[in-house]
This record gives structure tokens, C-alpha cells and sequence, in this order.
């Protein structure tokens, strides 16, 4: 983590037994049948939101609601 | 037999003919029942039919309309609901077989905002499993395009989308924006209580119609200020129907340029949208490229935050019953279970530099013009394929995903009209959005661009 609270860095590919792992350490039991799956999802948007440019969000807060 | 031309009719049309007592809400029922009774099966737009409260407030609304209790524009429309809106006694499913026999005991705000006006309710229609899009098997068959059946009608609310184009309703209320007309308002411009949640900070209820007319007459009927939803505006809701105007000479119109189609777009995607943005040269001041550079990064960002809101919504469920769920939908719940709080913060962030790109591009021009995909619509076969590698993801997933989410992620609020038709001979969208309650904006350059064109007027053959 960089001062911000930003991540510098985010995992490189993990493996299915990795995510299968990471599902375990939540109370996640992810079948067999969807793991493949699962696992190229979580890396597919790991990889792209790897390509944020970290330094440009370090400016800017957290913004889960804009003014109604 | 009833007159099957009613049902083509637009609601502004309908309701003309309504209050001068030419048409019979019953009648138009009637109209509307048989179209669903013939083409249900074929396209799957309805998970629930309620034929016969229908036709009781048909009657009712035939009677309060001969005593000259006549209550506005909705009066006697039949409209329907994606099943994502809790109604009063009638089971809503959220599209899962989970909540197959769920039955609510009170209305979602915006359904009793439209039974307050004397709207309709035909039924409820279909969608995405609990509105995550991409479900495979839809427990209440797969929704099919109109217009190519063997083609998806678009992702979440799918049904809703499929019953507008096949006129089985005159409309609907969905939750996103497709191949017809229909208005995905700012966040927190209409109640989110009542609705199966997916995402808090993003769940919208959008109407859709035949027409920018249509969706203002809804949207003006289900907007505003709901105590059971504190997100909710306080803002006053204008009467967008009554100050459409087709004169938008001093409208200044955006393209966004990361959205533009390349040259291996769809042809007919480029020429359709080519065309769009021709007509708004026509007609508005000024016409300019803006750039948007973090468009390209919509998507992940808003898997990042929606899945996972929606993931935290299911989590428990999802443990405890994951094959009662579709393999989409449990595959993306499931990834997006293992998303760290650290990275949606990273997301969170990443949402209010776009949101400042979006709003410092809506500084230059009034509304942004976009196409709602660069390629042709997919087959039910090729969108219910099973993920074979994370660049499957990256460019189905995402790739389909990167026309809508901008807004999303924004509030922004933003209308698709039809513009053309893609190589596979299905309805092109050009999405145009505009700043934060602004919906007046965009509705009027909808209206205007519906007033030089005819694409709305299309139906498909069923």
C-alpha cells in the first residue's frame, strides 16, 4: 500500500487451487464445476484493473455516491 | 378478437384515444393478452401473466374514464414489470428459481407510483438471474430478440426489453437500457424500495417505451423523493412529457471518441451510428469529439463494485446453495466474492475520476452521444459459452459491457433511441447522456432525433 491507501500492485495470476484457497479463506467453498471459471474471472479483472494508473487515483476519494 | 393495432400504438397515442373514449382499456387488455398468449412461448418475454387483475382494472379504469374521473396519461395503459419489483400478492422472482414462490406483501414505490396513476400491470416479465446479466439457463426460458430469435434481447432486463419490441405491452419499467427506446434516469432520481438488489449504489429503475415521449410520460410518474429509500432526491420532478420540444438548435452534442466504432466494428453499427450523429448535425449547434480517456476501464470498475455489491447481497446464499443458482451467475458471484476491500476502494476511486472526465466533458457540450455495442447482437449460443481463458472474459465480458457502465458508474443520466439496424439485421442503440438531472436534456434530444427519424417505428415480424 502506498501513503493514499492505494494498492501498488495486484496479484499476478493466480492458479485454481489458489482461488480455491482465497474462496476457503472466506467460508467459500467453490465447486469444482465453476472453479475454471471463477478463476478467469477474478484474474481477467485483476489484469485489468491492474492497467489503472495508480498515481492518478491517489488525488481522489473514494466516491461510491454522488450528491442526490 | 381484439384490434392488434392498438398494440403497436405508443402510450402518448393510447392515451390520447383513452381519454377521448375512443379506445376501451379493455379493449387494449384484451389486445395485449392475446399477443402474449401467442408469442410467450416463442420469446419468453413474461415469467408472470396476471390476465385476469388486468382485465378487472381494465374495467375499473373503463368506469372511473366514463364518469369523468379521467387521471392522466397513464390511465388505463397496460404496462409491465420486470420481475425485479416487488409486487403487492403477485410473486416476483428476481429471475431465480430460488424465488419461484416468493410473494411480496406491498408494492415497490415506483409500482404503486403507476397503480396510483392507473397504469396496467400485465404481468411481470423476465430477466436476468436476480438482474446479474449473462445467465445461461433462465429458469423461465431464455428471452429471445424479436428480431432473430436465435439472438439475445440484451442482458439484465432482457424480458422487459423483448416485450416492449414484440408489443406485448405499450411499456414497461426495466432496470438498464437497450435496442428501444428507453431512459435509464440519474441515481437517485426515481425509489430503489421494493427492488431486488444488486448494486446500492447503482440499482435504477429505467423506463422503456417505443419512444422518448413514452419514457418521459413513465419517468415523470415514478420519480421523486421516497422516505423508504434515503438515496432518494428531494429534487422537484418537472413534467418532462409536457416540455419535450423538438427544437434542440442550441444543444451542444459530444461524441464520445473512445466509444466511436473502429473500422472492425460492425458495418452496420458504423453506418447506423454514423448516421445518428449525422441527424444531430442537423440539428443541434455543434457536434465535437470529446475524449473520456477511463471509458476503456468502465467495465472491470464496475464489475469490481457491482458484482461485489451484489456478491455481499448473495453471500450466504451463494454458500449454502450455490447449484440452486445459474453457472453464470454463481461463477460471477463467486469471483467477485474474492474481491479485497482494498481493491474496491481502488475501484471506488477510479469511479470518481470517470465521474470528473464525464463532468468535465459535459462542461464543453450538453449531452454525450455513444453506440450501445461495436458489434452484431450475439447468439444465445455464443453468449452462453462458458468462459475458456481470462481474454474470453476480458473481451466478452467486459467488451459488452463498456457502452453502458460509464453511466452507471456516474449516475448520469442517459436515453437509447434506435438509430439503424447491425449486419445481422437487429436494432442499433445510440445512447445519449447527459449531466446529473438533466434528464429534460436528453429526452428532448431523443424526442428531436425521434421526430427526424423513423427508426422507432420499426417492429419485427413475429
Amino acid at each position: 500500500m502506498n501513503q493514499e491507501g492505494v494498492p501498488a500492485e495486484l496479484p499476478a495470476d493466480l492458479t485454481e487451487e489458489e482461488v480455491r484457497a482465497l474462496g476457503r479463506g472466506l467460508g467459500l467453498e467453490i465447486p469444482d464445476d465453476v472453479l475454471p471459471e471463477v478463476t478467469y474471472r477474478y484474474t481477467a479483472l485483476m489484469h485489468e484493473l491492474g492497467k489503472l494508473d495508480r498515481d492518478g487515483l491517489t488525488e481522489i476519494d473514494p466516491r461510491p455516491l454522488f450528491d442526490v | 378478437m381484439a384490434d392488434e393495432t392498438l398494440a403497436f400504438e405508443t402510450v402518448a397515442r393510447l392515451a390520447s384515444l383513452i381519454e377521448r373514449r375512443e379506445v376501451s382499456p379493455v379493449a387494449l387488455v384484451e389486445a395485449y393478452l392475446e399477443r402474449i398468449d401467442r408469442l410467450n412461448d416463442r420469446v419468453h418475454a413474461y415469467i408472470t401473466v396476471c390476465g385476469e387483475s388486468a382485465l378487472a382494472e381494465a374495467r375499473m379504469a373503463e368506469e372511473e374514464i366514463a364518469s369523468g374521473r379521467y387521471r392522466g396519461p397513464l390511465h388505463g395503459i397496460p404496462i409491465g414489470l420486470k420481475d425485479q419489483f416487488y409486487t403487492k400478492g403477485v410473486r416476483t422472482t428476481g429471475g431465480s428459481s430460488i424465488h419461484a414462490d416468493m410473494v411480496p406483501d406491498e408494492d415497490a414505490t415506483i409500482v404503486a407510483r403507476l397503480k396510483d396513476a392507473r397504469a396496467i400491470v400485465l404481468g411481470k416479465q423476465n430477466m436476468a438471474e436476480f438482474a446479474m446479466g449473462g445467465t445461461r439457463k433462465h429458469p423461465y426460458g431464455n428471452p429471445r430478440n424479436p428480431w432473430d430469435l436465435e439472438r439475445i434481447p440484451g442482458h439484465s432486463s432482457s424480458g422487459s426489453g423483448v416485450a416492449v419490441a414484440a408489443s406485448m405491452c405499450a411499456a414497461a419499467i426495466g432496470e438498464d437500457t437497450g435496442g428501444i427506446s428507453a431512459i435509464r434516469p440519474t441515481y437517485g432520481r426515481v425509489s430503489r424500495h421494493g427492488t431486488f438488489p444488486v448494486s446500492w449504489s447503482m440499482d435504477c429503475a429505467s423506463p422503456m417505451g417505443r419512444t422518448a415521449e413514452d419514457c418521459a410520460l413513465l419517468l415523470e410518474t415514478i420519480a421523486g423523493r421516497d422516505p423508504r429509500d434515503p438515496t432518494s432526491s428531494a429534487r422537484p420532478v418537472p413534467g418532462y412529457a409536457s416540455a419535450l420540444r423538438s427544437d434542440i438548435g442550441e444543444l451542444r452534442v459530444g461524441v464520445v471518441k473512445e466509444l466511436e466504432p473502429p473500422t472492425s466494428a460492425d458495418a452496420g453499427v458504423r453506418a447506423a451510428f454514423a448516421e445518428g450523429v449525422g441527424v444531430f448535425e442537423r440539428l443541434a449547434t455543434s457536434v465535437e469529439e470529446v475524449s473520456i480517456p477511463l471509458i476503456g476501464l468502465a467495465a472491470p470498475v464496475f464489475v469490481a463494485i457491482c458484482d461485489t455489491d451484489g456478491a455481499h447481497v448473495h453471500f450466504d446464499s451463494i454458500r449454502e446453495r450455490p447449484h440452486d443458482y445459474d453457472s453464470a451467475t454463481r461463477a460471477r458471484l463467486m469471483a467477485a466474492s474474492l474481491v479485497s476491500a482494498g481493491l474496491y476502494n481502488v475501484a471506488q476511486r477510479a469511479r470518481g475520476l470517470l465521474r470528473g472526465q464525464m463532468m468535465a466533458a459535459l462542461k464543453r457540450v450538453d449531452v454525450l452521444v455513444s453506440p450501445m455495442s461495436f458489434g452484431p447482437t450475439p447468439t444465445l449460443a455464443g453468449e452462453g459459452a462458458v468462459f475458456k481463458s481470462k481474454e474470453d472474459v476480458i473481451a466478452r465480458q467486459f467488451g459488452s459491457r463498456s457502452f453502458t457502465t460509464p453511466q452507471s458508474l456516474a449516475g448520469l443520466p442517459a436515453l437509447t433511441v434506435p438509430c439503424g439496424f447491425n449486419s445481422v439485421g437487429t436494432p442499433v442503440g445510440l445512447q445519449i447522456s447527459g449531466r446529473p438531472f438533466g434528464e429534460q436534456t436528453v429526452l428532448n434530444a431523443g424526442f428531436a432525433f425521434q421526430s427526424a427519424t423513423d427508426w422507432h417505428e420499426r417492429r419485427p415480424e413475429l
